[in-house]
């Protein structure tokens, strides 16, 4: 039976472990001292302690930091891997879509053209004075194709700075009014404060219902 | 344009806009003003038993602070809660025997409110409130003669304040029959 004032207790210890090797002398007292300084850290001498720092904070005389500073510039390892993974991240068929969609490139006018022709109009024979140019119609369909769409947007767009000033030309907006329908009661039932909380919440629920109204929706 | 905009804004059975007015959607501007001076109103609250003076600055920042609209075409929201901000502010200011001070406040008001109405007649009920405070503070200091004069602008006032509100029951009992 051994308890803690025994040396040996450490070394026994780690026989019950199941480990069979016990531990040499020299590496237990190295061990025991570690565990002591953890639980119950002496305060460093002050020399000693900027001496330590010094080491830390210097990788010109401590090598293995060099490879753990984040900030230190890449070693050429590192470099040919960079290189590599660009050229694995280029050759992707997705980012190149999205490359594409973000910041599209300039369609070639003959393909542009093509494209347009086969969706917009059925096809048709080109007048012999301008082969190779949009037949007027094409411009027709898109002009006013890009006027719906204008329409469309000022329509559905809810305005930045707030609703129309005048708000007459949609219907069923709640209007800017005397609160004086808000009190059938005296003014000697309700304070200062209670009256503005009744003003507030009631235009309050107005102004959502005109947001509503200016996004289209019912 | 302006009779059209007087056809258009006003409807002539809508006793709650006047000529002069041409109506305006409920707007985030109206509603940061509003939701500005309920904040005010509620720090007051908080601050009027303890701190009264602090109440004060509170109340008077809605008075003083931003407004939506152009300054002579406010939205009726916006008059009525300056004129019903300005009575309590003078409420608060006769409180603190501030007595002038109140009393321009309310007339200051007054012009917001200009038709027969709960605020108006609000304005003139706190008037004579102010002057019965008044009245009271100039018998403490043994001024008789000014206590007479405050007493009788009291009266004044609160008479005042029924006929306003008098003729509000009467017309919203009109409205409700119809």
């Amino acid at each position: 039976m051994t308890s803690r004032s025994n040396p040996d207790w450490l070394a026994e210890l780690i026989a019950k472990e199941g480990d069979a090797k016990l531990i040499e002398a020299q590496e237990r007292d190295s061990l025991l001292t570690a565990i002591g300084s953890a639980a119950s850290p002496e305060v460093l001498d002050p020399h000693r302690h900027a001496q330590i720092l010094k080491a830390a904070l210097s990788p010109s005389e401590n090598s293995a930091l060099i490879d753990d500073d984040p900030l230190a510039p890449p070693c050429t390892n590192e470099v040919i891997a960079a290189a590599a993974t660009r050229k694995n991240i280029e050759a992707d068929p997705l980012v190149s879509l999205l490359r594409a969609a973000y910041v599209p490139s300039e369609l070639a006018p003959d393909l542009a053209r093509s494209i347009l022709s086969s969706t917009l109009t059925s096809p048709r024979p080109l007048t012999h004075h301008n082969s190779k140019a949009p037949s007027a119609n094409f411009w027709g369909v898109l002009a006013v194709a890009a006027a719906a769409a204008l329409w469309v947007a000022h329509a559905t767009q809810p305005r930045l700075d707030g609703l129309s000033p005048t708000g007459q030309s949609l219907p069923n907006l709640a209007q800017s009014r005397t609160t004086r329908s808000l009190f059938s009661n005296s003014f000697a039932y309700s304070s200062a404060s209670e009256r503005i909380d009744r003003i507030a919440q009631v235009r309050q629920r107005e102004l959502r219902n005109n947001r509503y109204l200016m996004w289209g929706l019912p | 344009m302006l009779l059209v905009s007087l056809d258009v804004g006003c409807d002539r059975q809508d006793r709650d806009c006047t000529p002069t007015e041409t109506r305006a959607a409920v707007d985030p501007a109206l509603m940061s003003f509003l939701s500005r001076a309920r904040a005010a109103h509620h720090l007051a609250d908080n601050q009027e038993q303890s701190q009264p003076a602090q109440a004060l600055e509170t109340l008077r920042s809605v008075l003083s602070g931003p407004r939506p609209g152009s300054p002579n075409h406010l939205a009726p929201e916006v008059r009525e809660v300056l004129a019903d901000t300005s009575a309590r502010v003078a409420d608060v200011e006769s409180q603190l025997e501030q007595f002038e001070n109140a009393t321009q406040t309310l007339f200051g008001a007054l012009p917001w409110v200009p038709d027969a109405s709960y605020y108006r007649g609000h304005l003139f009920e706190v008037l004579g409130l102010v002057e019965e405070r008044r009245t009271r503070a100039l018998e403490r200091q043994g001024n008789v003669k000014e206590a007479a004069t405050a007493r009788d602008r009291a009266m004044a006032a609160f008479e005042e304040s029924m006929r306003i509100q008098a003729d509000v029951i009467r017309t919203s009992s009109a409205d409700a029959g119809k």
